[in-house]
C-alpha cells in the first residue's frame, strides 16, 4: 500500500505512522492464513506467526480464504534480521533463476525458492515486514500462472462496471490509477491486474493484493477491455495497430528477462488471445475522470 | 558476403516466435526486445524456414517480383544482417 491522492485518512495515518515510528504501527500475529489469489490457492505459514498491520490486514482481507486440506501452495517463511546482498546494478533489483528444477527469486528484501520435486513447498526468506512476503508472493505467482498456462500478472489497474472490465494500462504517472478510482463501478487493483484463463477459455481479470494505492478486491471481472492511458486535456479514443498493442501489452506483463523462453511463449500467447478477442486502444484521457461518461455510453 | 549469401539459417533456439493476425513477432528474452515483420518479411521468413539461403532468396523473389534485383538483394542482405545482430538467426548447424 502506498500514499496517493485518493489513499483513506486512517491508512495515510497509518502509513505516515509506520514510516516515521520504524515499525511500531501495531501488529496482529495471526496464525497460518489460507489466500486465493488469481485461482491459486496459498497457504502461509509463519514460524512466528503472520505478522500483519491494520493496513495489510484490509489489503489481505478479501483474499482470505477458509483453511483446506491441499492448498496449491504452502508458503514457508521465516524472518531474517539482516537483508540480502545483490548487485547494485541487477534490473529491477531483482536477480534469480528459474531453472528446469528449481527457482530462485531474489531482491534485497526477500527471498523465494521452489523445486519442482515438491511443487506445492515454497520457502520464503523475508526482512522487515510481512509486505515483502507479498513483493515475494506477487513474482512468483506471476511466473506460475505463465508456467501453466494459466495466465498472467499485469502492471495495470482494473474496474468493473455492469459486467463488463476496464484495464487501465501505460506508463507511471500515465493516470492509470485515477482512472479506475474515477469508475462509478468498483476497482478490482490499481497496480497488479491478473488476467487468467477460464475453463471455457474466456480471460477474466482478477483483483490482486499487490502493492497499489486503494484496497482490492477479488472478483473476477468478465469481458476485459484493454485500454493505455495517456494523459490529455480531451477524452477520445484511438485505435493500436497490432504491433503497437503486442509491444504495450508485452511490456506490461509481470516477467523477468532470465525467465525461460517456454514462459515467453506463453506470454506472447497470451497476448495474441488478448488481441484476437478483446478491444485494445488507447484512452486520451482528461484527469478528471470524465472520459467514464463517453466509455459507458 | 559471399559467405552470407550462401548459407543456410536457422531461428536461435532462445527466441520465442509467434504470428499474430497479420505479422510476425520476435521476442529475445535477454534483451526484452520485441522485433516485428510484416507481410513481405513473413514471405522471406517462410523461406528461410524452408531452408533456402540469402541467394535463393533473392532469386526467388526477383523472379516473382517487379522489383529491382540491386535493391531485393540490398533488402535482403540488411534484413539478415539485422536479424544475426540481434540473435534472431544463427548459422544452421
Amino acid at each position: 500500500m502506498k500514499i496517493g491522492p485518493f489513499t483513506p485518512p486512517d491508512v495515510r495515518d497509518a502509513i505516515l505512522w509506520e514510516q516515521e515510528h520504524s515499525h511500531e504501527l501495531p501488529v496482529v500475529l495471526l496464525p497460518d492464513i489460507y489466500l486465493s489469489i488469481a485461482g491459486f490457492t496459498i497457504r502461509i505459514a509463519a514460524h512466528e506467526g503472520v505478522r500483519l498491520n491494520l493496513v495489510d490486514e484490509r489489503v489481505l482481507a478479501p483474499f482470505v480464504v477458509e483453511p483446506m486440506e491441499s492448498p496449491d501452495f504452502t508458503l514457508a517463511t521465516q524472518r531474517l534480521l539482516v537483508p540480502f546482498s545483490i548487485p547494485e546494478d541487477s534490473p529491477g533489483n531483482i536477480v534469480g533463476e528459474l531453472g528446469p528444477h528449481s527457482w530462485r527469486i531474489q531482491s534485497f528484501n526477500w527471498q523465494i525458492q521452489w523445486q519442482f520435486s515438491t511443487p506445492e513447498m515454497v520457502e520464503c526468506d523475508y526482512f522487515k515486514s510481512f509486505v515483502e512476503v507479498l513483493s515475494a508472493l506477487r513474482l512468483f505467482l506471476a511466473h506460475q500462472l505463465l508456467l501453466f498456462g494459466r495466465g498472467l500478472l499485469l502492471h495495470a489497474s482494473a474496474a468493473l462496471h455492469d459486467e463488463n472490465t476496464y484495464i487501465f494500462l501505460g506508463h507511471s504517472g500515465a493516470g492509470k490509477s485515477t482512472s479506475a478510482y474515477f469508475c462509478p463501478g468498483s476497482i478490482l487493483s490499481d497496480e497488479i491486474v491478473a488476467l487468467v484463463a477460464e475453463p471455457d477459455g474466456k480471460l477474466v481479470a482478477m483483483g490482486t493484493p499487490f502493492g497499489g494505492e486503494h484496497f482490492p478486491c477479488s472478483t473476477a471481472g468478465p469481458n476485459p477491455e484493454f485500454l493505455f492511458v495517456e494523459k490529455s486535456e480531451q477524452n477520445a479514443r484511438k485505435s493500436l495497430t497490432t504491433r503497437n498493442a503486442v509491444a504495450r501489452l508485452l511490456s506490461q506483463v509481470v516477467l523477468f528477462p532470465f525467465a525461460p523462453l517456454n514462459l515467453w511463449d506463453t506470454a506472447a500467447e497470451l497476448v495474441e488471445r488478448i488481441i484476437e478477442n478483446h478491444s485494445v486502444a488507447i484512452l486520451e484521457a482528461k484527469k478528471d475522470g470524465s472520459f467514464w461518461k463517453e466509455l459507458l455510453s | 558476403m559471399t559467405e552470407l549469401l550462401n548459407q543456410h539459417f536457422e531461428l536461435n533456439p532462445g527466441i520465442a516466435v509467434r504470428r499474430i493476425k497479420d505479422e510476425l513477432f520476435f521476442i529475445t528474452p535477454a534483451s526484452a526486445e520485441l522485433h516485428t515483420l510484416n507481410q513481405s518479411g513473413i514471405e522471406i521468413w517462410d523461406m528461410v524456414q524452408e531452408g533456402k539461403t540469402p541467394t535463393e532468396i533473392i532469386k526467388n523473389l526477383v523472379e516473382g517480383t517487379d522489383g529491382e534485383p540491386d535493391a531485393i538483394r540490398a533488402d535482403i542482405l540488411e534484413l539478415f544482417n539485422h536479424f544475426l545482430t540481434k540473435g534472431i538467426l544463427r548459422k544452421r548447424q
